[in-house]
């Protein structure tokens, strides 16, 4: 059994970490890691040796639902008929 | 996070036409592909290939860079070792991300790579299989090794797969580091005693044809196989093999000859005309054999990684979900 029981230490991690008081927590990298402990402690080490770092956060990529590469090509292109949206040219 | 269930691989790039000639759109846009994208089978596989060589050089890389820890003369020096030694470790962990990504169509994880390095399959690069002999050495890995590879990850930073491209932002902001960092021994060594300079001087003699074989042949004719076409024509990169070395020798030839140094090619010179570097080929066929892990060091390089792979098993089958239960 020992193979099955080294493959499943490697679960996949999202990285998410926080720069400063004002920034928004922003998406760094994904890491390999058995539990949330390490994914945590491997994230400081992989990704925050020299920047200022305020919050990490690791997420589960199963956890994530993401969009499809099918979904990010159909949902996000922007129609050009979203003018009423931005108030441009509004007449105040 | 990714799905690749509906975009799995194909069986080549012809067999689906219209996805084929959507995705060379995309790339000649400047868009990135991500990695639940349709891609060319050409594309997936020559990814694979270039960051998991990528990839596992750095690891390979930390592996002699970390003797020179206990050897290195000052705190200081030691410190920065240290970080380098650092900072390659997590550029492989970066890097075998990109790439196990890449591999999930064909079922392969982090284990087969390492068993593909340790089986002599997955290659690392030429000038982590040569030995280190005194600490000139640990300056010159710093300053042309690095710099070698500043050269040839700069040219990829506008890659068109997004995950490589993002990976590579961050590794070459820390390779100016390690450059510098060898460059600083460098200066203190060729400021040095007459001894410091001797050893500067036998230490680049040593190093130079590795440095040149560092960016690959010029064409496949010299070793028989090269990807650098298809890496160009998807827009990995921008450069090819020769135009690299060309801009390496262009930046640290002029650098290494102000330092009162020379390299051992007696018919190095730059040709206006042609205005490019003249100089000798180093001898490919060894290239090829220290690629092949017959080089002086390679087998010895991967005993390290091959143990620190075993004394650790303990610890991967402590922490797996079976033992623990989660
Ligand atoms: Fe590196
Ligand atoms: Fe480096």
């Amino acid at each position: 059994m020992e193979e099955t029981n080294e493959t499943s230490f490697y679960q996949e991690y999202e990285v998410f970490s926080k720069k400063s008081v004002k920034a928004p927590i922003q998406h760094q990298f994904s890491l390999l890691a058995p539990n949330e402990e390490m994914a945590l402690s491997m994230a400081m080490e992989n990704f925050m040796r020299r920047e200022d770092v305020l919050d990490v956060w690791v997420v589960k990529r199963d956890n994530i639902r993401a969009m499809t590469s099918e979904e990010r090509m159909n949902w996000t292109k922007r129609l050009d008929n979203k003018d009423y949206r931005r108030t441009k040219g509004t007449v105040i | 996070m990714y799905h690749y269930i509906e975009y799995g691989p194909t069986d080549g790039p012809r067999d689906d036409q219209e996805k084929y000639d959507r995705f060379m759109e995309r790339i000649e846009a400047g868009e990135k592909i991500e990695a639940d994208d349709w891609m060319p089978e050409e594309y997936r596989v020559a990814l694979i290939k270039l960051i998991s060589m990528h990839g596992i050089s750095e690891i390979m890389g930390a592996l002699p860079e970390k003797e020179w820890t206990p050897k290195a003369p000052t705190m200081k020096r030691k410190l920065g070792i240290m970080a380098k030694v650092q900072d390659e470790m997590g550029h492989g962990q970066l890097l075998l991300r990109v790439a196990e990504d890449l591999m999930k169509p064909y079922g392969k994880t982090r284990k087969d790579l390492m068993e593909d390095l340790l089986s002599g399959d997955l290659k690392f690069h030429n000038v982590f299989h040569m030995p280190t002999k005194t600490w000139a050495d640990a300056g010159m890995v710093g300053w042309l090794v690095d710099g070698a590879a500043i050269i040839s990850q700069t040219n990829m930073l506008d890659a068109s797969y997004g995950p490589y491209q993002r990976a590579l932002q961050r590794i070459c902001q820390e390779e100016v580091f390690h450059a510098q960092h060898g460059e600083a021994i460098i200066m203190a060594l060729a400021e040095g005693t007459e001894h410091q300079r001797a050893i500067l001087q036998e230490s680049l003699n040593r190093w130079w044809p590795s440095l040149l074989m560092f960016f690959g042949p010029a064409s496949a004719d010299t070793t028989g196989s090269s990807k650098q076409d298809i890496m160009i024509k998807y827009k990995i990169r921008k450069s090819n093999n020769e135009e690299l070395r060309q801009a390496f020798l262009d930046k640290y030839l002029p650098r290494v000859f102000s330092l009162g140094l020379t390299v051992p090619d007696e018919t190095v010179h730059y040709d206006e005309k042609e205005e490019r570097w003249v100089y000798q080929q180093p001898d490919w066929d060894e290239f090829k054999r220290i690629i092949k892990n017959k080089g002086p060091r390679s087998k010895e390089r991967l005993r390290l990684r091959e143990v620190a792979y075993e004394n650790n098993r303990w610890v991967r089958q402590a922490l797996s979900k079976e033992a623990i239960g989660s």
